[in-house]
């Protein structure tokens, strides 16, 4: 039972992170492999801002949101200018800065958290409180799969009432033929900052319950590997729509889990996952292009 | 509008009839690396106008296009607007400080929201939305677009977003698009899109409408209806459109136009249209006429045939050609671009019909289409970098439908494209190389050594005609508008060059068609 | 000086690895990232190899050829398939990320996720006037620069490099001149797979090799690309030994740790000022267009 409501909650935190990363890439058509620093953003402000400054879940949660939207600049700004191959190549930039930044704001000596130490390296950050919420403590694991489940299905409301929106029509548009859209008055600049900053806040409340979930985060939830699983989340699932990256996230969960089942040698079974994981993308690629469940095929 | 009820001198008629200025352009230049496209234009558009600019190929209407809808900076002039009695000046070049507004630019958008619309000559509907949201995503001031009003206030948009639904297809039931309001924008015919791409402009709030050759590409029906709607935003008086239009049109647009902007050497003449229709109907010769002549006298007679549409194959044809093999076959020839019907026509029984036409060896054959026509895909598909849709192809007898291009090459055939055909970064030796040719024709000694990207047009399709048609073992060449970018005696160069080859070899040379396939 | 010596040799083994990528970037469009996998494949076989007593020289080029064999793999049952479906660069570029991923995978299933050695023993270390030198540096820049001058000799002599530029620079001009487009493609996935090869031996003989190594040498030889200006097979020589100087300063200066936040600080700076590289110009022709 504990298993299966392990399994929810992180469904609901690649669930959360898959739907965000679509805002992006499937109506905006930009491919971003920056996604999982946005995710480590939630991860570590949630961590300081629980921790430090002693702050409840809420606050803490969507304190973490806001940095990582504002930090979301560093890649919407970019994207005024670049499509294709060099966003991707500048999302990666962002990224690996991003990754280098969490590695290596530390300082030995100085305590974990402070100015000179805010990330503690490799070590990462530990003991992050449970939630508290509305004054209850949420520490088993019954009540963790609820509020996950709660959050997952607010995200998902969420996104499904902005993607029917007008504004995701100008994001469409805008991905489509950006110069006919303009054409058409439309300030296309301010929709990508916007499409942008909404996916990285979303990213970074997948990110701040990953952090209460496990109570202690390192470098490693920003590497380039936790960046690639999302995205094979929404190429797998589908761009373009809102079910498609739920789908996406649903399977790429279950394939590793399944192999629990197979006698495998636990060596080896991050291996396969992984190598699963690339197979099932080249598959995808030959034949399903638009994913198990999308509308819209990445060009 | 009846345009016999303006004066013969519409163009110096007194202000008082035309409407107010709507736009005025001043000392407008435009140079790209070295080369004036635009030098000095100035005009005024008066409110209610409706203007045919027209001018060669390469005469920079596209660009004068390009800037006026702000999606190129000019390098010096002034453009001024003056839509729903809000006025703007843009000068350029723009000083450095208006750099530092980020939203304050010479923009499409903001030009847009100044009340300036543009129709796309690949009209660039948004393919994945459907015919409806082509038009409402149009509407400005949408309250939806915000995406935290789009969280807040749900109720709101989506009044608002009803309404506009409404508005869209009762725009749609007027342009008889009725039932397709669900429908792909990739899945209707390019008709139907140019006039949605229209109707998404003025929906957009256009007052002022560019239209990059509205007509091109489109069959006999297509026009009518594009013509109809074209007028119909007039008689209101509210429009006022500019439009760009291929000369094969350019009667269809006299008959509703008011004003012709002339573009030649870079500087714009106001003409009136009833001049302009003296004009065209006089001079309607051009070079490659005189080409096809001197293919003629040398080997035969012509005989005409009408392909698909307006579109003409002359062929010359050699006395004894009744011996000669076919080089080339085309046999019920399909092709499409994406979802859309490129070359065939669709019969009233809903089939398809091909394209078929035959070529032996020393013949010319010359096809005259009009812009849009599909010219180059057909050239394409038949060289092998298009895949076609139905029919066949036969080389010298052989099927090559489903060869390769490198392979239909090897047979014998020799494409010039009319664009993206060159190797920028090799020498003009090394190019000439590629096509087998180890020594540089005396004619282009001069630049053996520079690279292809460092030449001008003219030089470049020197060189390019050159390796199409030195080549030792060609049978077929096939030449996408070889005469554009050249001078007179270029031309007569590169026709003397071609006499040469066809005792061997037969041709296919596309071009543009003029007013005198209007006589067929 | 030392610094710049270290730079320089280290800028050419990265040279091979982006004149690899851009051998195959600039004439197919494809986003290689598979070549990482070849990257990361090597090694391991020449271990292998050696570890069933092969002599050394047999053990290297039964590598080399692996990797030649992988690469020409990758195009004929990936890359050849999607382009004839007219598939998206995307699909190209995530197949091959797929690739990279389950040939990586199955060398860490077999060999294990450990690093490993291909030297045993020390290095000898030669002084010549200040600089200090080791052999393996030694070898490196031989086979390293010895191999980029052939590689750009025949690119700029040779009737095979000819076509290999012409195809770079119009793939469809290329087969309307009754070239095959096929073949010549399997060639430039072959000579990739050699050159990868090559560069990813001399640096696993010089600091050890892992499974996980592949794609951050494959995506530093990208941002050499980059930087260098990807129209022009120039650009990837360029950009790559601006890259291993400017990391040898940084490591001296600051740390290891920092090497990759500078570099893609330099790849992000590039895109967003020099989009072309600096290397890349743009022709009149473009400039009309």
């Amino acid at each position: 039972m504990n298993y299966a409501l392990h399994l929810l909650i992180y469904l609901s935190i690649y669930g959360i992170v898959a739907i965000s990363l679509n805002i992006v890439s499937g109506y905006c058509g930009l491919l971003t492999m920056a996604h999982a620093s946005y995710f480590a953003i939630g991860c570590y402000t949630y961590a300081l801002a629980t921790t430090k400054l002693g702050l409840d879940f809420i606050p803490a949660v969507l304190l973490s949101a806001i940095v990582a939207s504002v930090m979301s600049l560093a890649i919407s700004l970019p994207a005024w200018r670049l499509k294709g191959d060099s966003f991707i190549l500048i999302s990666l930039a962002v990224q690996q800065m991003f990754f280098s930044l969490f590695q290596n704001w530390t300082t030995t000596g100085s305590e974990p958290g402070s100015w000179a130490n805010l990330t503690n390296g490799t070590f990462g950050l530990s003991s992050i409180p449970k939630p508290t919420l509305l004054g209850m403590h949420i520490a088993d694991i019954a009540s963790t799969a609820a509020l996950a489940g709660t959050m997952l299905i607010t995200c998902l409301l969420l996104s499904r009432l902005l993607l029917l929106s007008p504004w995701a029509r100008l994001l469409q548009s805008m991905r489509d033929d950006e110069l006919a859209s303009r054409g058409l008055g439309k300030n296309v600049r301010l929709a990508k900052v916007q499409a942008i900053a909404i996916s990285c806040g979303l990213a970074a409340l997948g990110g701040a319950l990953y952090a209460s979930y496990v109570n202690y985060i390192d470098p490693t939830v920003a590497s380039l590997d936790e960046s690639m699983l999302v995205l094979c989340m929404v190429l797998v699932g589908g761009l373009g729509n809102v079910r498609g990256p739920l789908v996406g996230a649903l399977v790429l969960i279950a394939i590793p889990e399944l192999l629990r089942f197979v006698a495998i040698p636990d060596a080896i079974a991050s291996n396969l996952r992984l190598l699963i994981y690339g197979l099932v993308l080249i598959l995808m690629m030959h034949y399903r292009p638009q994913g198990l469940a999308g509308n819209y095929r990445m060009e | 509008m009846d345009r016999s009820m303006l004066p013969n001198s519409a163009a110096n008629a007194a202000p008082a009839q035309r409407g107010s200025v709507a736009l005025s352009i001043t000392k407008l230049r435009k140079a790209f690396g070295g080369q004036v496209v635009l030098d000095d234009v100035s005009v005024e558009l008066h409110q209610g106008e409706i203007v045919l600019l027209r001018g060669d190929n390469g005469a920079g209407k596209t660009t004068l296009l390009n800037i006026l809808t702000g999606n190129l900076n000019a390098d010096s002039g002034t453009i001024e607007t003056s839509v729903n009695s809000n006025n703007e000046t843009f000068h350029f070049p723009a000083p450095w400080w208006t750099n530092l507004n980020p939203f304050n630019h010479f923009t499409p958008e903001r030009l847009s929201r100044e009340g300036i619309g543009r129709m796309w000559q690949e009209v660039r509907l948004f393919n994945s939305l459907t015919l409806r949201d082509n038009i409402s995503v149009a509407q400005p001031d949408q309250i939806g677009e915000n995406p935290a009003w789009a969280l807040l206030r749900g109720h709101t948009w989506q009044q608002q977003e009803k309404q506009t639904a409404r508005e869209s297809e009762a725009m749609l039931s007027n342009l008889g698009l009725s039932g397709l309001e669900d429908r792909g924008a990739d899945k209707i015919s390019l008709g139907q899109s140019k006039r949605v791409a229209i109707a998404r402009a003025i929906e957009a709030g256009a007052k002022i409408l560019f239209l990059d050759e509205p007509l091109s590409g489109l069959d006999a029906i297509g026009m009518k209806e594009v013509l109809a709607l074209l007028k119909q935003l007039t008689a209101s008086g509210k429009v006022t459109l500019v439009i760009v239009e291929h000369i094969f049109n350019i009667p269809h647009i006299l008959n509703i136009a008011t004003t012709v902007w002339t573009l030649n050497q870079g500087t714009i003449h106001r003409e009136a249209p009833t001049a302009v229709q003296c004009d065209i109907n006089k001079s309607s010769t051009e070079d490659f006429q005189q080409v096809l002549q001197q293919f003629v006298t040398t080997a035969g007679c012509v005989s005409n045939a009408s392909l698909a549409q307006q579109a003409v194959l002359s062929t010359i044809v050699p006395p004894d050609s009744e011996q000669r093999l076919p080089v080339l076959e085309v046999k019920d020839l399909v092709v499409h671009r994406g979802t859309r019907l490129i070359i065939g026509e669709t019969t009233e029984d809903g089939t398809i019909r091909g394209v078929s036409f035959k070529l032996c060896k020393g013949q010319v054959a010359v096809l005259h289409a009009p812009n849009g026509w599909g010219k180059t895909t057909l050239l394409e598909a038949i060289a092998g970098l298009l895949p076609i849709s139905g029919g066949q192809i036969l080389l010298n007898g052989k099927s090559v439908a489903s060869a390769p291009a490198w392979q239909r090459a090897k047979l014998g055939l020799s494409l010039l494209r009319s664009r993206d055909n060159c190797f920028p970064t090799l020498t003009v030796g090394e190019t000439l190389a590629l096509s087998g040719i180890s020594k540089v024709p005396d004619s282009l000694k001069i630049f053996a050594k520079r690279r292809i990207g460092a030449l001008s047009g003219g030089e470049r399709q020197r060189v390019l005609a050159a390796s199409t048609l030195s080549k030792d073992n060609f049978t077929l060449a096939l030449l996408d508008e070889p005469f554009s970018a050249l001078d007179p005696a270029r031309v007569e160069e590169l026709s003397s060059m071609m006499l040469d080859k066809v005792k061997q070899a037969a041709l296919l040379i596309a071009v543009p068609a003029t007013l005198q396939n209007r006589k067929y | 000086m030392q610094i710049l010596i270290n730079g320089i040799i280290t800028g050419l083994s990265l040279a091979l690895l982006s004149v690899a990528f851009a051998t195959v970037y600039l004439p197919t469009r494809v986003f290689y990232l598979a070549l990482g996998a070849v990257y990361t494949l090597v090694p391991f076989i020449a271990l292998a190899c050696l570890q069933c007593s092969m002599p050394f020289y047999i053990a290297m080029l039964a590598a080399i050829l692996t990797g030649t064999v992988l690469s020409l793999g990758c195009e004929f049952f990936n890359h050849q398939i999607l382009e004839a479906k007219r598939a998206s660069s995307g699909a190209h570029l995530i197949s091959s990320l797929g690739i990279y991923i389950v040939v990586t995978q199955m060398a860490a299933i077999c060999w294990g996720n450990e690093t490993k050695v291909l030297r045993t023993g020390l290095d000898n270390v030669q002084h010549l006037s200040s600089v200090i030198l080791t052999q393996t540096q030694e070898i490196s820049f031989v086979i390293a620069s010895s191999l980029l001058v052939a590689y750009y000799v025949w690119l700029c002599r040779s009737k095979v490099g000819l076509l290999f530029r012409a195809m770079a620079d119009n793939p469809a001009e290329f087969a309307l001149r009754g070239h095959n487009l096929h073949a010549m493609r399997m060639t430039s996935f072959g000579v990739s797979g050699f050159l990868c090869s090559v560069s990813s031996l001399l640096v696993a003989y010089d600091i050890g090799f892992d499974a996980h190594g592949g794609l951050s040498s494959i995506l530093l030889a990208v941002v050499a690309v980059i930087v260098g200006g990807r129209q022009s097979f120039a650009g990837p020589l360029a950009g790559a030994i601006i890259l291993g100087v400017v990391r040898c300063l940084i490591v001296w200066w600051l740390s290891a740790q920092w090497a990759e936040a500078f570099t893609f600080g330099i790849l992000a700076l590039v895109l967003l000022v020099r989009p072309d590289g600096l290397l890349g110009c743009r022709f009149r022709l473009e400039a009309a267009a």
